[in-house]
This record gives structure tokens, sequence and C-alpha cells, in this order.
């Protein structure tokens, strides 16, 4: 008698550990494939640019020996910008003067550029308003010779600059017809024009 | 009913239900199919002062929301312009900053039927090996063409990739 209620205490037991078992796998099974999550990834944080450039592939736009009196001559340059933070852009004469700058005059102009290249002016349309941005003697007191006194540049119809934004300028460079003797033989120095971006 | 019946039945019992529990946990998992998911990938030429680019940036020349592997390739083209005085020679290299697809996206450009580059996006990383030569003012078509090829069964699903062709620019000679 009491052989036979082990036994069937053992099969039981048994049973319901095996029932057990097989429920706690299936249950794992189901609750697994219900389960759900989620996330925000890629959180990355990275600083913009500023880039300018400039389409003279590293010539000047003047060298000129053997200059006269009332000669003058005109070049353009394009500035393109391709930074990704907008930006103010300026521009200024860096140089030490040389014997011949007090007799030279320049006027700056703006505008837009498609077809011409370095340093030509072939389809330079000047802006219709705001287009001259300097004209006066190089030893005019405004002549922008740092960044505090520099010009502020703007595409044609805009006031900052964006990725994609481009400039012409027209610089109309004239020697002072009524030099004097000892002004031959003179030389302006090295003068580099400098465009300066700026994010804001 | 005899002891090896019994025993018999009671292990046709522990088969079937062991058999049954991993039906259940086969059936219950979720389906691993997400093939239908596609890359998206965007191009967009860079500028630099030497060179005129339509589209102009931040326009992306190629815009694709659905790169499958084995689709046609995703193609548009660009025009670059030498607008400086000098002849030159161009080049491009790839930036994103994304590495998902690095090795998945294959890239061509081409100019008028001439391959500049053909390799993976890992690849154009290092740059394009056959330069592009552009006379003063001389505007071309630069081809770009994209896709994932058909052998390619994982690694893509969802992701993107913001591609930017930076040129390479040198005075030739």
């Amino acid at each position: 008698m009491s052989r036979m209620r082990t036994t069937r205490s053992s099969k039981i037991l048994g049973s319901v550990l095996v029932v057990g078992v097989l429920g706690s796998v299936s249950a794992a099974g189901v609750f697994g494939a219900f389960s759900a999550t989620t996330q925000n990834s890629g959180n990355e944080i990275s600083t913009g640019t500023v880039a300018l450039g400039d389409n003279d592939a590293g010539s000047a736009m003047f060298q000129t020996t053997n200059a006269e009196p009332g000669q003058t001559w005109t070049k353009c340059i394009k500035v393109t910008y391709s930074g990704s933070l907008e930006a103010d852009v300026k521009s200024y004469l860096r140089s030490t003067p040389g014997p011949l700058t007090p007799y030279l005059s320049l006027k700056l102009e703006r505008g837009t550029q498609t077809t011409g290249t370095f340093p030509g002016c072939g389809d330079f349309t000047p802006a219709a308003t705001g287009g001259v941005l300097y004209d006066a003697p190089f030893t005019n007191a405004a002549m922008p010779r740092d960044p505090a006194t520099a010009i502020v540049e703007a595409p044609v119809g805009k006031e900052t600059w964006a990725q994609g934004d481009s400039v012409a300028l027209r610089m109309t460079i004239a020697l002072d017809a009524n030099m004097p003797d000892m002004a031959q033989g003179a030389t302006t120095g090295d003068a580099t024009v400098v465009w300066e971006a700026t994010n804001h | 009913m005899n002891p090896i019946r019994t025993r018999l039945v009671h292990a046709a019992g522990v088969l079937l239900g062991a058999g049954l529990a991993v039906f259940l946990l086969a059936g219950a998992r979720p389906s691993a199919d997400y093939t239908s998911l596609p890359a998206r990938v965007s191009v967009t030429v860079g500028l630099t002062g030497e060179l005129g680019v339509t589209p102009a940036p931040p326009k992306p020349a190629l815009a694709s929301r659905g790169i499958l592997p084995g689709a046609t390739p995703a193609q548009a083209d660009a025009a670059v312009r030498n607008q400086t005085g000098q002849e030159l020679t161009v080049g491009f290299r790839a930036e994103a900053p994304a590495r998902d697809l690095d090795g998945l996206l294959r890239i061509r450009l081409s100019v008028d039927g001439q391959t500049l580059a053909d390799t993976t996006l890992q690849g154009l990383r290092a740059g394009t090996r056959i330069p592009l030569a552009l006379n003063a003012g001389v505007e071309r078509t630069v081809r770009v063409e994209l896709w994932i090829p058909g052998s390619i069964t994982a690694g893509y699903q969802g992701r993107t990739a913001a591609v930017t062709l930076t040129p390479v620019v040198r005075i030739a000679g």
C-alpha cells in the first residue's frame, strides 16, 4: 500500500516537473517574441565649417611692368563660399605701400559672373544696387587696409553668405595721368587682397 | 496495461509535449526578413573657388530614397566648370560621416563615357585615380551612378549616407 502511494506520488511529481519545464520554455519563447525596445541612436555633435575660395588658381590679378601715367587695368575675381555655416565676408588690402601707391586709385564693384574666367571680366554684371564698394584714391582714409576697416561684401540680393554663394568682384586700378617725373621707375610694392569670412 | 506499454505511452507523451513546445517557440519568433527597407543615399558635389558646380551645394546632385541590392543604378549628372584662367586636373574624394554603407555601396563616376572611378564608397574616400582634365572656361558633365550589388543580403537596410564629392584641384603641368 505504502509502495503504491510512493509510486503514484513520484508519477504526479514527474508529470508536474515535465509540464513545468515545458511551460517555462514555452513562456520564455512567447515573452521573448513579444518584447519590444526603442532607442535613440546616432547621437553626435560636430562643428560646421567656414570655407572661402577664389578662382585665381594662385595667379596675381595685376602684374604690370613699364606702366605709364593715365593707364588703367580692369580685372575680375570670383569669390565662392563653400562652408556649411552662414557667414559674413569682408575684404581689405594687405600691403606695405610703395612710392607709386599715392598715384593709384581703385574702383571696386561687386556683381555676378557665370561664364568668365579669371582674371577676365567677360560677362561681369554689376549689382543693380550697392554695386560700387569703393571708388577713391589709395591714399583715401577709407581705404580698407585691415580687418577693422574692411569692406563688408555680401552676395547680390543677400545679407549673409551661405554655402554655394559667390560674388564676382571687378577691380579697376588707374594711374594718375599727372604723375610727377619723380615717380618714374617706382613700384607699388607687393599687395595682397584678403577676403575674410566669419560665421555669426 | 503492462509495464512496458505504460512506459511507451509515457515516453510518447513526453516526446509529444517536447515537440509541441519546440513548435510553439519556433512559431512565436519574429520574422528576420527586413529586405524591403532600402538604403537612402544623397550625393553632393562640393565647391572650391576654382570650379563652378551645378547644382551648387547644399543642393544634392542625386538624392535616392530607395536603393536595394541588384536594382538599377540610381544616376544623376553634375556640371563642373573651370572658372580659373589655367588648365586644371580635377579629382574627387568621397566624404560621408556615416560609414555603414562603406563596403556595400558602389559608386561610378564618368565623363562622356570615360570612367573616372568605379569603386565602393570606401574606395572613393581615397579619391579618384583618373583625373579629369579641364581647360580654362570649359564645363564638363560628371555622371554619378550608385548601386548595391545583388550579392549583398544584409547591412544596408535602413542605412543612410550623405556623400560629398569633394573636388581635388591641381594646376595641370
